[in-house]
């Protein structure tokens, strides 16, 4: 019995013995707890320092980017404002066609008017019914080059207007050959030296395409702008032996509906090419150009209507800009 | 005349920081409210263990139902310290598990008259594991600018040392009580420890609530 009594007794001194180690270690963790602690604290403290400043920059990044939204909506807005001057001399020869129609038929129509009276006077009806056909013929012409002065009006407002156009079914062939004639006669408001060949090749069979017609039509006329600037500056160079000119052609390819726009200009350095889309890029002089045109193209076809914008040149032979539209483009 | 002062030491000192626990509960952060109950509900699990001893009952069936609920007391310490969602539900988990092994113990292995010193162990075992976690955690984000001065360390270093210590102790409890006569002094260590703990506990309570009256003085 004593025997059992002293073998238990050892294993509980010994087990005792452990135990008192594991606790001793214990308060040696808690220990190294506290020196770990201070340590740590210290990067801790440096990490929050760090951190909070992060944050105060995150803030300050955070406006400067709200500031930069801000002043690239001005400078898009000022873009298209800049675009509409450009077009103002375009839109005042494309105004006055219709209204010189307006003003003729209106003077002709008062001049048979008085002949009317004067047939009716006679007793003479079947000449004045003959007139009277006549007035309403020449009425009809009237309002013809009317509502197309105002569709041109219209198209203004809606070009300087911020925020994207509707979208619309609309003729591509129209639409481009609109804005090309707009463009040229805006140059050469600008310049009346200038002269350059309009080439349009188009194709006829081309479907109406949903689009943001006057989004689109602010694209085509950048790229329509370049086009003439390149061969006008050509031509200042070149002299006589020079023919500028510049071409246009719809198509419609894989579905999508091409819009070629080439030009026999200067063309473009192949150091520039990566660069030409790039917003605030331009090789023309101060003043003249914001270097947005082309930016804001690339976004309206590309990033608007899932498009694409590609470019081919040959240094000092010209210049090929080829709009690619998405028969159904989404929005 | 020794074992009165242990016994003295031990009841004083889990009677005062019931008593401060009491006044305190409503003033210190939620984790410590917790705190202060538990140290309410020992006091009077240990009244009526004493009652009952005194009387000559057997006792065992206080500590059957009191271990589960001090160790859901201290779960729902760690759970608002870690704050943490999976930790949230380990520790829901063990405290069903312990109501379980308490079940199965009472049916196979220790009567519920007797002291359930297999669920003790166990439930020491997972105090020690949690108090070294939240070891982790506190030196992992070091939030508090002088530790020593925050409750949340004196009462995790008194888990720490005490449950440690009370692993050795129910671990060997049945080896040990089949001495004919068990050796007095371990009876002693452990109210000695006991009553560190509580006085850790008291301290931690008490300098919570100064960790209070700081911050709110702060703001």
């Amino acid at each position: 019995m004593n025997e059992h009594f002293l073998i238990i007794s050892n294993d509980v001194a010994v087990s005792l013995f452990a135990g008192m180690i594991v606790i001793g270690l214990l308060f040696g963790f808690i220990i190294y707890f506290l020196f770990s602690y201070r340590t740590k604290q210290k990067d801790y403290k440096l990490l929050q320092s760090q951190k909070e400043e992060i944050d105060r920059q995150k803030i300050v990044v955070e406006k400067t980017l709200d500031e930069l939204k801000t002043t690239q909506t001005q400078l898009i807005h000022r873009e298209r404002m800049a675009s509409l001057g450009e077009l103002t001399a375009g839109i005042a020869h494309e105004i006055q066609n219709p209204l010189n129609f307006v003003n003729n038929f209106s003077d002709v129509n008062q001049e048979m008017l008085a002949e009317l009276e004067e047939e009716l006077k006679a007793g003479n009806t079947s000449e004045a019914l003959a007139i009277a056909a006549d007035i309403k013929e020449n009425e009809s012409k009237i309002n013809h080059h009317g509502k197309r002065a105002d569709f041109i009006v219209k198209g203004m407002l809606e070009h300087s207007r911020s925020g994207t156009g509707a979208w619309q079914p609309t003729d591509i062939n129209v639409l481009t050959n609109e804005f090309f004639k707009l463009s040229y006669h805006g140059l050469k408001a600008k310049d009346s030296a200038f002269e350059a060949e309009l080439v349009t090749n188009f194709d006829y069979n081309l479907p109406r395409v949903s689009l943001a017609q006057q989004d689109v039509g602010r694209a085509l006329l950048n790229v329509f702008n370049n086009a003439f600037y390149a061969v006008n500056q050509k031509q200042k160079k070149s002299g006589e032996g020079y023919k500028p000119t510049v071409e246009v052609r719809t198509l419609l390819n894989d579905g999508f509906i091409q819009i070629v726009v080439t030009d026999n200009g200067n063309g473009i350095p192949d150091a520039i090419k990566d660069k030409i889309m790039q917003p605030f890029f331009t090789t023309k002089p101060t003043g003249e150009g914001t270097g947005l045109g082309l930016s804001l193209s690339y976004d309206i076809i590309v990033k608007g209507h899932g498009g694409t914008i590609d470019v081919k040149s040959r240094e000092n032979e010209g210049a090929e800009f080829i709009v690619r539209l998405p028969l159904q483009a989404g929005h | 005349m020794a074992a009165d002062f242990y016994l003295i030491f031990y009841y004083g000192v889990l009677l005062t920081g019931a008593g401060i626990g009491l006044f305190y509960i409503k003033k210190v952060d939620t984790p410590f409210r917790w705190l202060c109950m538990l140290l309410i509900i020992t006091l009077l699990s240990e009244a009526v263990g004493g009652y009952l001893s005194l009387h000559h009952i057997p006792n065992g069936l206080v500590y059957v139902i009191f271990t589960p609920i001090e160790y859901f007391m201290y779960a729902m310490v760690y759970k608002l310290f870690f704050n943490d969602k999976k930790w949230t539900r380990l520790l829901f988990g063990s405290i069903a598990c312990l109501i379980l092994l308490e079940m199965i113990n009472i049916i196979f292995f220790q009567q519920p008259d007797e002291a359930p010193t297999n669920i003790m162990n166990i439930e020491s075992v997972l105090l020690v594991i949690l108090s070294l976690k939240l070891f982790i955690d506190i030196r992992e984000k070091p939030i508090y600018d002088s530790i020593l001065n925050e409750g949340v360390f004196w009462f995790n270093s008194a888990v720490l040392i005490y449950y440690a210590f009370s692993v050795l102790i129910w671990g060997l409890h049945s080896l040990i009580f089949r001495l004919k006569d068990p050796p007095h002094i371990i009876y002693q260590i452990l109210l000695l420890f006991s009553g560190f703990l509580y006085l850790a506990y008291t301290a931690s309570i008490i300098l919570n609530r100064v960790s209070t009256i700081k911050a709110a003085n702060r703001v």
